[in-house]
């Protein structure tokens, strides 16, 4: 059950993980 | 004065592009399910319950890009419009690049928060091919029943 709730998280979490940079720079950053 | 209608234009464009998808979705389903008999009873409800959801997120598409758009100078504008390039070319070539890191904090927000989505993929989905991981979880969670056993 809890491997299987690990294994749902997986893509949410790598989405933030690969993206944060550019979420970050897209919601604060006005240097673009 | 025509840079402010660039912005302005720009905005209702992009966000009419990411509630369009969300808008076309909600009326298939919509549609498939209500020929359906028997389930046509409970969508009833949902077709009013659509829009504002497709407006909440489209306020946070909204909200995101006119805030980087205000930041952007009237010069770039002028300048293209010197150059003879209309608007639709302007938001394509200048304005969209620029938004591109919008575009991926958008991105994260929505993924993050169609992942999350219980209640909808619930109503919607009525076979197990069609279920989404989420609620495929609850179906591991072990049910106890009157017997004691466990399955």
């Amino acid at each position: 059950m809890m491997a299987a709730a690990m294994v749902a998280l997986l893509p949410p979490v790598a989405v933030i993980l690969l993206m944060q940079r550019w979420f970050v720079k897209g919601l604060v950053g006005s240097e673009k | 004065m025509t840079s402010r209608r660039v912005v302005v234009g720009s905005v209702a464009l992009l966000a009419t592009a990411f509630a369009a998808p969300l808008a076309a979705v909600s009326d298939e389903e919509v549609k498939t399910i209500s020929t359906r008999p028997g389930v046509t009873q409970s969508f009833l409800l949902l077709p009013p319950a659509a829009p504002p959801l497709a407006s909440v997120i489209l306020f946070t598409a909204t909200f995101l890009f006119r805030q980087f758009y205000l930041t952007v100078p009237d010069e770039p504008a002028e300048a293209a419009q010197l150059d003879g390039v209309g608007p639709l070319r302007f938001l394509w070539s200048f304005l969209l690049p620029l938004s591109w890191t919008n575009v991926a904090a958008l991105f994260v927000v929505l993924f993050i928060y169609g992942w999350n989505q219980y209640l909808w993929p619930l109503m919607i989905t009525n076979t197990e091919a069609m279920r989404v991981v989420v609620i495929g979880l609850q179906d591991l969670i072990p049910r106890t029943g009157s017997l004691g056993g466990t399955s």
